[in-house]
């Protein structure tokens, strides 16, 4: 089930959401939370449930082996070794084996068969969570939880279980057993979780449906496309991977807060950074710090010198961008920002910080940019293809009239796309409160957006996602 | 200070019981199992049914899959929903002139694109049927339907525009090339008319090209010029342009009008020596509110929601009585203009000849010299046939892609004297079309 589909929104959701609040005990909300989460989990056929079982399962075990081990290194480590290695190795199987195995048989011609695997839904994101949970109990940064059903309920939430974000055990465990609800929290969430919606079914949607038409999957049809049209088609992708995955974050946040949970933010709107490494401090933020606390730090970070710290660095990247898919060309993503970020490490940043804010601006935007057309093939071939289109080499010309046309008939919305990936409307809505909250009128019109807004999102969503059945979030992939 | 606090705490306790209130609404009223709608009439298709869970796709999910996509089809107000959406999409840009459809599917590789829109391009068969007025049963039939490549829409006008197949091309040349090798040329004539569409009519060649359609007159040229000589063409390409100030096609619809169809016949006529009748002594019937195909395929655009077409049907002057064979098999009376100001604001391009039937004939009363016309048509041939009843004694109509028997045996039984290939540019092209006529006419 996806966050945007009106079933989960109309059914899962609101049955959900109503039994947890006739529940009189904290217990009873959890099992209604852990119910509901298998539920929803099993929604993507039941066979994947068993993994997600099994996996809370060698964490709840490794941890608490862990921690009664805690005067025995040898033991404790042992212990850490097998839970982590078991968790990796399933998700190395279900993720990377056909990788793996087409690669080898691409060098050796061994084995002649390989497989195909299907990636279970989330394992990306809940295997993380898991290992986090683990890494932090060897740590002593929190207790071994040793009741079975609420690692479950951890790593299994529906909030967060198959998109992200990837939070931490520590953050949570204290709200997993002793939370309060806050009214304006709800109401907070309830405008989190609309404004997601919105976000994913309008804009993202939009979106997809111009970056599909400007800059598609097919070869044969990208060989059509002039300049301007693969210009104006990534620059879609690019808005829509954010609106897409940063509206699944914002739903997840928002139901964390309607029930008490507070998760880190993900997101920080990434497309106003203005470096390279000021970018991978506001994207998908759980995920950079997950590798940059569990990987590049334990690997002794930035403090057994220079080439030591080069080195991490390229580990922390090749594995983020592997990790965003078994593919060669999320690696070379991954790579990609790998050279950016050494070459702001080593002097470019200062240069940056003395040129104009737009000079940075455009800079980070376009390596990002960039970036994306590198992350949506993997095929070689392709990203030559679209390069070399983007700059007229295809004989496709400038324009055309398909792209003029597309430009003007979605040129508002290209806009509004734009402002919704900054934070402008946000700043304006809080700052015209501040300065013209005094007067009548404009109080009562805050008044009528804060009461009836939420609603009124849902309704535009509800409308967008009509006969729209076939809706998957993109980042399910991974 | 203070008093403000609550105020806003207010607030927040007004917005969750809003939120909540609209929630358990929406969620009880989508449970409402016959508020769901079982088709849609503004999409022209049946919508999701509930699955049917088994043992196998309980377990992979497809199951659970199936069953989100059933909940979201079958929404309660969906058709209003759709509408209010797409007239917030209005918004999104200045729209007066839109493309709907890729363009890659008219040039070139044209098969995938074309396969996808399939479904939406005309009416269901079923909905026709249930007009009838003796109540025969329905029958599901294999659904073979005319194609849109990409659909240009200019202000209140949509054009669907030409991507041409010379494979396609060379099947129906053979296939009419076949029939007239099959019969005795003194005795049977065979002509040929390829239509074009509108864009080919209304649209300059400079547009056209722009726009990735292909050049229609040179696809009918190919054609005529491959030909055999046996076939008599018949050329209306002209007459139609002669006529482009004039409402010879639907803004909202694939088809021709009655009046395009008219300077069509003009030309068939002249070419047999005959007189055609004046257009001004027939009778007619008019059906306002028409919102045809490309209604449905451009989202319901509002720029042709609020500019419907009028359909003008010309009742023959001999008669209104005929008679054709259902795809059941089952004869029926039916009148040749039949009155459709009940029906659907989008089957109103049925009023002819009873839409799309395998087999039709028409007795002419005031004629018994035993002249004889076969017309073997797709849906474009509909508008023309009226015309036809005045001047034969008998007109027999063939719907090529419905007709389950073989033509030669068809014109050997009924001695019929003309035949007629009447089809549009576009169904000449189209890889889902032609097989039946060549399957009709053998080899």
């Amino acid at each position: 089930m996806v966050f945007s589909s009106l079933l989960f929104v109309f059914l899962f959701f609101a049955v959900t959401m109503m039994i947890y609040c006739f529940m009189d005990s904290l217990d009873k909300k959890n099992i209604v939370l852990l119910v509901s989460s298998l539920v929803f989990y099993a929604w993507g056929g039941p066979r994947y449930l068993v993994l997600l079982l099994l996996m809370c399962l060698i964490s709840w075990l490794a941890a608490i082996l862990i921690e009664d081990n805690r005067e025995d290194p040898i033991r404790k480590k042992v212990c850490l070794a097998v839970g982590i290695a078991l968790q990796l190795g399933l998700l190395a199987y279900f993720k990377y084996a056909t990788f793996l195995l087409g690669n080898l048989n691409h060098i050796i011609g061994f084995p002649k068969n390989v497989p195909q695997i299907i990636l279970p839904i989330g394992i990306s994101f809940y295997t993380f969570q898991l290992i986090s949970y683990v890494i932090d109990v060897y740590w002593g940064d929190v207790e071994a939880q040793r009741k079975y059903w609420l690692v479950l309920l951890y790593a299994g939430l529906f909030f967060q279980c198959i998109a992200g974000p990837i939070v931490r055990y520590k953050d949570v465990a204290y709200e997993i057993e002793n939370r309060k609800v806050r009214l304006s929290e709800v109401g907070e969430g309830i405008n989190r979780f609309t404004i997601g919606l919105v976000k994913k079914a309008v804009f993202a949607n939009s979106c997809a449906e111009i970056a599909d038409a400007m800059f598609p999957q097919k070869l044969a049809e990208l060989d059509g496309i002039p300049a301007v049209g693969l210009w104006i088609g990534v620059l879609m992708y690019m808005l829509q991977i954010y609106l897409d995955f940063s509206a699944y974050s914002d739903m997840a946040i928002g139901m964390g807060w309607m029930t008490g949970f507070h998760f880190k933010e993900n997101f920080n709107y990434p497309y106003i950074a203005d470096s390279v490494t000021d970018f991978w401090r506001r994207w998908h933020i759980s995920l950079s710090s997950f590798f940059r606390d569990y990987i590049y730090i334990p690997l002794g970070g930035n403090r057994k010198g220079q080439k030591r710290t080069m080195f991490n660095l390229f580990v922390v990247w090749a594995l983020t961008g592997l990790w965003h898919g078994a593919n060669w060309n999320f690696v070379l993503w991954g790579l990609f920002y790998y050279i950016f970020l050494v070459i702001e490490k080593n002097g470019f940043l200062d240069i940056l910080k003395k040129l104009p804010k737009a000079v940075r601006h455009v800079y980070t935007l376009l390596v990002v940019y960039f970036g994306w057309i590198l992350f949506k093939f993997s095929d070689m071939a392709y990203l030559g293809h679209v390069l070399k289109g983007m700059f007229g080499l295809n004989g496709n010309g400038f324009t055309s009239m398909e792209v003029g046309l597309t430009f003007e008939n979605n040129m508002f919305f290209m806009a509004a796309a734009l402002i919704a990936c900054t934070p402008l409307l946000k700043n304006l809505y809080h700052w015209g409160r501040k300065k013209l909250g005094r007067v009548r009128m404009v109080r009562y019109v805050y008044m009528v957006i804060e009461v009836a807004g939420p609603s009124v999102l849902v309704l535009i969503a509800t409308m967008a996602l009509v006969g729209n059945s076939y809706n998957p979030f993109l980042y399910f992939q991974f | 200070m203070k008093q403000r606090r609550r105020r806003k705490k207010k607030y927040v306790r007004q917005k969750i019981y809003v939120f909540s209130g609209m929630l358990v609404f929406f969620a009880l009223v989508a449970l409402i199992i016959p508020l769901r709608p079982k088709e849609s009439a503004v999409e022209k298709r049946t919508l999701a049914k509930f699955p049917k869970p088994t043992l196998e796709t309980v377990w992979n999910g497809e199951f659970f899959e199936s069953m989100n996509t059933w909940y979201a089809d079958t929404f309660p107000f969906r058709d209003w929903l759709i509408s209010k959406n797409m007239k917030l999409r209005s918004a999104y840009g200045v729209q007066k002139t839109q493309i709907y459809g890729s363009m890659q599917a008219s040039t070139g590789d044209a098969k995938e694109t074309e396969k996808k829109e399939e479904t939406k391009a005309e009416p269901e068969e079923e909905k026709q049927d249930k007009t009838m007025k003796d109540g025969t049963k329905q029958r599901e039939i294999a659904q073979i339907q005319e194609q849109f490549g990409a659909i240009y829409l200019a202000e209140d006008t949509a054009f669907s525009l030409f991507g041409f197949s010379q494979d396609v091309t060379d099947d129906y040349i053979a296939a009419v090339n076949s029939l007239a090798g099959k019969v005795d040329e003194e005795e049977v004539k065979v002509y040929d008319m390829v239509v074009p569409i509108s864009s080919g009519v209304y649209l300059d060649t400079k547009l056209q090209k722009e726009l990735g359609s292909n050049d229609q007159k040179e696809a009918v040229q190919y054609i005529y010029d491959h030909l055999d000589d046996k076939v008599t063409t018949v050329d209306v390409f002209a007459t139609l342009e002669n006529h482009n100030d004039e409402y010879l096609y639907f803004r909202s619809d694939h088809h021709w009008t009655a009046l395009g169809a008219y300077y069509a016949y003009c030309e068939f006529m002249e070419i047999q020596d005959m007189k055609p009748t004046p257009i001004d002594s027939y009778e007619t019937m008019t059906f306002d509110n028409f919102l045809g195909t490309m209604y449905s395929y451009c989202n319901q655009a509002p720029a042709l929601g609020n500019n419907p077409d009028t359909v003008t049907a010309y009742i023959p002057l001999a008669t209104n009585d005929m008679q054709f064979l259902d795809k059941n098999g089952t004869t029926m009376d039916y009148n040749v203009i039949t009155d459709v100001s009940g029906w659907n604001s989008a089957s109103k391009y049925n009023c002819f000849i009873g839409s799309d039937q395998p087999l039709a004939w028409i007795h002419n009363p005031k004629k018994s010299d035993g002249s004889s016309c076969l017309v073997v048509k797709e849906s474009y041939g509909n508008a023309f046939v009226p015309f036809l009843v005045d001047h034969y004694e008998y007109v027999y109509v063939v719907d090529y892609r419905f007709y389950p028997n073989g033509l030669v045996d068809l014109i050997n039984e009924k001695e019929i004297k003309n035949v007629l290939f009447l089809n549009n540019v576009m169904a000449t092209s189209t890889d889902t079309l032609i097989p039946s006529l060549t399957a009709l006419v053998g080899n």
